[in-house]
């Protein structure tokens, strides 16, 4: 698979989707419910902090000259990359003081909402600005709509798990909602899987066939939506938090085989 | 000064490499980065006619090709930092000074001319030898192709002398970049996107 060779990607683009996606559900309830009791929420919204760090250092080992990684923000505005890279860090600030705060600080609760709620929106900024990133027109197999959807669903799949997971033994506020979006997204993954492996023979250029990029399709996407249904039935059945820990793994590592073979299907129109 | 492009002759060439060896021997490149590329267009088959005969049809044909320095470069659009440009003379070049080294162009380009320099750790590609025709002489490929194949001049002169094709098989179709290239066909090019015959020498290019 050629795709491995892009792992710092892999690892950058679904740590950075399932962190957005878990702060956008903790965001709600945030809102709805208030941030009682303040220690065990400290805890919670350190996890995609963590997460979404951990996929930055990762994004960074991607380049050729790591120094130079602030060059990148030269062009915000007219290079899909330099826009995803300014909304992430905005994302990644606006969060970390949010939770800085809560750590250290009393915050009003009319304050905390706004910035809770602008954070959230910087959150979906980025998550655009990462798809939009991979629609070059040069690209066949990626500039498609399947591509948006595997891309949101990830934030749908990998947020939905990582809220489960963090919140399944907080009495009343893990709402159901977190158990049917994960179901939702995982069911969608799976009708997209579809589409994509018939669409796949459709795209070639005089030097590449689609198909022939992904021999392994079929086996790892269905290796994928295994991990994911038995990461769900962990996830929506126990309390327990090394079975939980190990369900939000599989679940995130389930989506980087997915992501894996997004990369692996790179060609261009020409001969590249 | 105006536009340059380069020219090949598909007719002319026969894949000796000439050009990419001593593109590589100017630019000092490893055995890792070709600036100039030779692809080997290959297909046909056996086909029976109405006596019952079998005949076959098989063709190949090479395409050198480097930096096509595009009108609409798909390289310098996606690229974060602005080290790939296209400079005040027509010229897509890369900032070595700034380029990160993000591959982002190497994945837009249909034609594979950005490559990454895995010791210098950035995009480097064919700048059309610009130093050398700011001087009045030719790239360097051109002047070593031993078949005159290739030519490098103000893209308008190539266009009325030899026409506006760039989009044989296996390239892009031309509209994509919108290449300062000009193509003479041979009598079997086929056109862009073409699926009857395959890239012959993948490990090459």
């Amino acid at each position: 698979m050629n795709g491995l060779h892009e792992w710092p990607l892999v690892i950058f683009t679904v740590l950075a989707q399932s962190a957005v996606g878990a702060w956008l559900i903790f965001t709600v309830i945030l809102c709805r419910q208030g941030d009682e009791p303040r220690a065990y929420w400290n805890k919670v919204l350190f996890v995609p902090l963590l997460l979404l760090g951990a996929g930055f250092i990762a994004s960074a080992l991607h380049l050729g000259t790591p120094l130079r990684a602030l060059n990148s923000l030269n062009r915000v505005g007219s290079s899909m990359l330099s826009n995803e890279i300014a909304t992430g860090a905005l994302f990644f600030g606006l969060a970390g003081v949010y939770w800085l705060w809560g750590l250290f600080g009393k915050m009003s609760r009319g304050l905390g909402k706004i910035w809770l709620i602008l954070t959230a929106l910087v959150g979906l900024a980025f998550m655009y600005m990462m798809n939009q990133v991979y629609h070059i027109a040069t690209v066949p197999t990626w500039n498609t709509p399947l591509i948006s959807w595997q891309f949101y669903l990830t934030v749908v799949i990998g947020g939905s798990a990582l809220a489960c997971g963090l919140l399944a033994n907080f009495g009343d506020y893990q709402p159901r909602y977190t158990a049917v979006l994960y179901v939702l997204g995982t069911f969608l993954a799976a009708i997209i899987v579809i589409y994509q492996g018939f669409g796949l023979s459709q795209i070639h250029s005089s030097a590449q066939q689609a198909v022939a990029l992904v021999p392994d399709f079929a086996v790892n996407q269905v290796i994928r939506l295994c991990l994911l249904a038995a990461a769900g039935m962990v996830l929506l059945k126990s309390k327990q938090p090394l079975l939980l820990s190990i369900a939000v793994i599989l679940a995130l590592f389930a989506e980087m085989i997915g992501r894996e073979l997004f990369y692996s299907l790179h060609m261009t129109v020409g001969m590249a | 000064m105006k536009q340059y492009g380069f020219y090949f002759d598909s007719e002319r060439c026969t894949g000796c490499k000439t050009c990419e060896l001593a593109c590589k021997d100017y630019k000092d490149l490893g055995t890792e980065v070709n600036f100039r590329r030779i692809y080997e267009y290959a297909g046909g088959n056996w086909v029976q006619d109405n006596e019952g005969c079998f005949r076959q049809d098989v063709f190949a044909y090479y395409m050198s090709i480097s930096c096509n320095h595009c009108e609409d470069p798909a390289c310098t659009k996606v690229c974060p930092t602005g080290a790939m440009h296209k400079n005040a003379d027509g010229f897509v070049v890369v900032n070595e000074e700034t380029c990160i080294g993000c591959r982002y162009c190497h994945m837009a380009c249909p034609y594979d001319a950005p490559q990454y320099d895995a010791q210098k750790g950035h995009m480097t590609k064919c700048d059309g030898c610009y130093s050398r025709v700011k001087e009045g002489q030719k790239p360097i490929c051109v002047e070593a192709c031993p078949l005159r194949a290739l030519d490098f001049a103000p893209i308008e002169e190539l266009r009325a002398k030899y026409g506006e094709q760039a989009s044989i098989a296996p390239l892009p179709p031309a509209e994509f970049t919108k290449p300062n290239l000009v193509v003479k066909p041979n009598k079997h090019a086929r056109p862009s996107g073409d699926t009857t015959g395959f890239l012959a020498n993948p490990r090459e290019v």
